[in-house]
């Protein structure tokens, strides 16, 4: 490209080089999104990190550990909401990533090997998506709710469950059904993009491995699982970095009930409650809360991800 | 000649029918028999997706009082009168038809706004070779996987608190220029694949840098710019927790939606079932008209990373 220009006769008339151009021009493109990112990416984050080391409704903004203290008292109470929290996001992270990833990966590839009707069921698995979260939960409510079908499946089974409080409303059963809500509403995503990548793999080795007589299920572990490594590592590490801020599912379906929670609804939770003015609660608490499962996620989470890098390597077709 | 015309396309439609057909029967005896069983595990599972939108939709065409003594019986007559009752409902002191063009403008100027401000930064980022060109592009890479868990505490406290923009739509725009996330990476790849060459001839020409963005570049990526804007219209119709957080004076369908739950027996279930089918039909319109451009770039998004 610089030969091109230097071929070209000088043009005296301009005052500035086509470098000083160039710089200028990258300068006015990137001053107002980047102007946005530090005030409303890099400040918020920097005020929860201050925020988190503050003495709670001190004007001066003193340096205090106590908000850190307060999170170790509220984890070793007796009946910790936080503790029970915290067990529930690992119990939530087991069921929607480890235990979903490995399925959905399968169904993938059962629906890359043309199932009949392939082709919609694809696009029916992706409703949930489309619909969104308000929609599908407050469906999924009433599916789960008094009378509606679900329980009218289990009395015809004759499961038992707790006719009065419903599935939702019974702190025994409602995270259990938050799961399941998770696991009915998750597959659609997942299965696009696994779908795709397996897509990618070329047809060739397909063909290949079907001269070399390798079954169904050879196929599936020793050629696609590989060969998609990189696609299942993306999902996996995304679910992970993701996995502490996840509030969603609690929101939507059982906002209220106090026992069964994820780190994120509990963060969400006090911020609003600091917001709120109503109460005695303090921005200074979530934030700490934030800054400690940050503090665990992200080693965990990068962690991890090198470790998958590291199983099937040079991955390449 | 439009005669011909369907004879080829069904003649078409046979062969493929025949090719499927033969591609099945090629498949080793026990292959057929593990994907007839996933068949009917689909086919189980499709159905529990369906069913909901069934039941909600014939259920929304009853009165609260049938409703309450049976959620089975076909509604018959239909008490379509809850779709015109919708319109007046109330959420959050506002009619839904307000909602409704809260959602219309909150979807078009945050989309709008982010893919102006993604494709800026795209551009230079991808094409311009400038120092922190390349670091630029690995914090924006790093900010998608990196869990920064409370971020949301130090912006609810910044919105609300120091600025006090929340709740006003006059300045919350500003929190939809977003730059560096998701869409950014998605044009970065786009711009990176289009030739300089073009560019090159324009300079010569005598185009100024901007010139050959606006008229040469972007019109590029038009394609990825089209289902970009596809796709998030959908995800934002479906947010309802930026208004919830920043906007609760203004109230989208997806909000009204997650209010009312809470009210449905008092305003009435299938009144509540007539607002949720009405909050999904855009979304469903949009997924229709363009299914394959929504399923290929979300395939395409799993790449990233």
């Amino acid at each position: 490209m610089e030969a091109a220009v230097r071929a070209l006769p000088p043009r005296k008339k301009k005052k500035w080089n086509k470098k000083t151009k160039d710089l200028v021009f990258v300068f006015l493109m990137l001053f107002l999104p980047t102007l946005q990112f530090a005030l409303f990416w890099v400040v918020p984050n920097f005020n929860s990190l201050v925020l988190a080391f503050q003495l709670p409704s001190s004007a001066s903004g003193q340096f205090s550990f106590v908000n850190f203290t307060r999170f170790w008292n509220e984890l070793t109470e007796p009946n910790s909401s936080l503790f029970y929290s915290i067990i529930d996001t690992l119990v939530y992270f087991l069921i929607t990533t480890l235990v979903n990833l490995p399925i959905v990966t399968f169904l993938s590839y059962v629906l890359f090997k043309k199932v009949p009707f392939a082709k919609a069921f694809r696009v029916i698995f992706y409703l949930p998506a489309i619909l969104g979260g308000t929609v599908t939960a407050a469906m999924y409510r009433y599916m789960v709710g008094t009378g509606g079908p679900v329980e009218k499946l289990l009395t015809a089974m004759h499961i038992p469950f707790n006719a009065q409080l419903g599935l939702l409303g019974n702190p025994e059963t409602s995270f259990t059904m938050v799961l399941i809500y998770c696991l009915w509403t998750g597959v659609g995503l997942n299965m696009i993009m696994i779908n795709g990548a397996i897509k990618r793999i070329p047809e060739d080795i397909f063909d290949s491995a079907k001269i070399d007589g390798v079954g169904f299920f050879r196929e599936f572990f020793q050629i696609v699982v590989p060969l998609i490594w990189p696609t299942l590592t993306t999902l996996l590490v995304l679910n992970m970095s993701g996995l502490f801020c996840t509030y969603m599912p609690i929101m939507l379906l059982t906002p209220n009930d106090n026992r069964s929670s994820l780190i994120g609804w509990y963060i969400v939770r006090y911020t609003l409650a600091a917001g709120d003015g109503s109460s005695n609660e303090v921005y200074n608490y979530p934030a700490a809360v934030g800054l400690i499962f940050t503090c665990i996620g992200l080693p965990l989470t990068l962690g991890v991800k090198a470790l998958c890098e590291r199983i099937f390597k040079d991955v390449e077709y | 000649m439009s005669n011909t015309n369907w004879e080829n396309k069904k003649a078409i439609w046979a062969l493929k029918r025949h090719e499927r057909h033969s591609e099945w029967s090629r498949k080793p005896k026990s292959e057929r028999i593990i994907l007839s069983i996933f068949f009917v595990i689909f086919l189980i599972y499709g159905a529990s997706l369906i069913y909901p939108i069934v039941w909600t939709f014939y259920n929304s065409l009853k009165t609260g009082r049938v409703f309450n003594s049976d959620q089975f019986s076909i509604p018959w007559p239909a008490y379509w009168k809850n779709y015109e009752k919708a319109w007046s409902s109330n959420v959050r002191g506002v009619s839904l038809v307000q909602a409704l063009w809260n959602s219309i403008w909150i979807t078009l100027v945050s989309v709008t706004l982010g893919l102006i401000s993604s494709s800026l930064t795209a551009y230079v980022v991808a094409k311009y070779h400038f120092k922190g060109s390349g670091l630029i592009y690995t914090i924006a890479v790093f900010i998608q996987i990196i869990p920064l868990v409370g971020g949301i505490t130090g912006m609810y406290q910044w919105l609300w608190g120091t600025l006090g923009i929340a709740d006003k739509p006059a300045f919350i725009w500003v929190i939809w220029f977003g730059g560096y996330g998701f869409n950014f990476l998605m044009l970065y790849s786009a711009f990176k694949s289009v030739p300089w060459s073009f560019a090159e001839s324009a300079f010569i020409d005598g185009a100024s840098n901007f010139r050959v963005f606006w008229q040469i570049m972007l019109p590029m990526v038009k394609p990825v710019i089209a289902s970009l804007f596809i796709v998030s219209c959908i995800s934002t119709w479906q947010d309802y927790t930026t208004p919830y957080l920043y906007l609760p004076s203004f109230p989208t369908l997806s909000l009204a939606v997650y209010d009312l739950q809470a009210d449905a027996s008092h305003i009435g279930v299938p009144l509540y079932f007539a607002i949720i089918i009405i909050s999904m039909i855009p979304t469903l319109i949009l997924f229709i008209s363009f299914q394959n451009l929504i399923m290929d770039n979300t395939t395409t998004g799993g790449l990233k990373g």
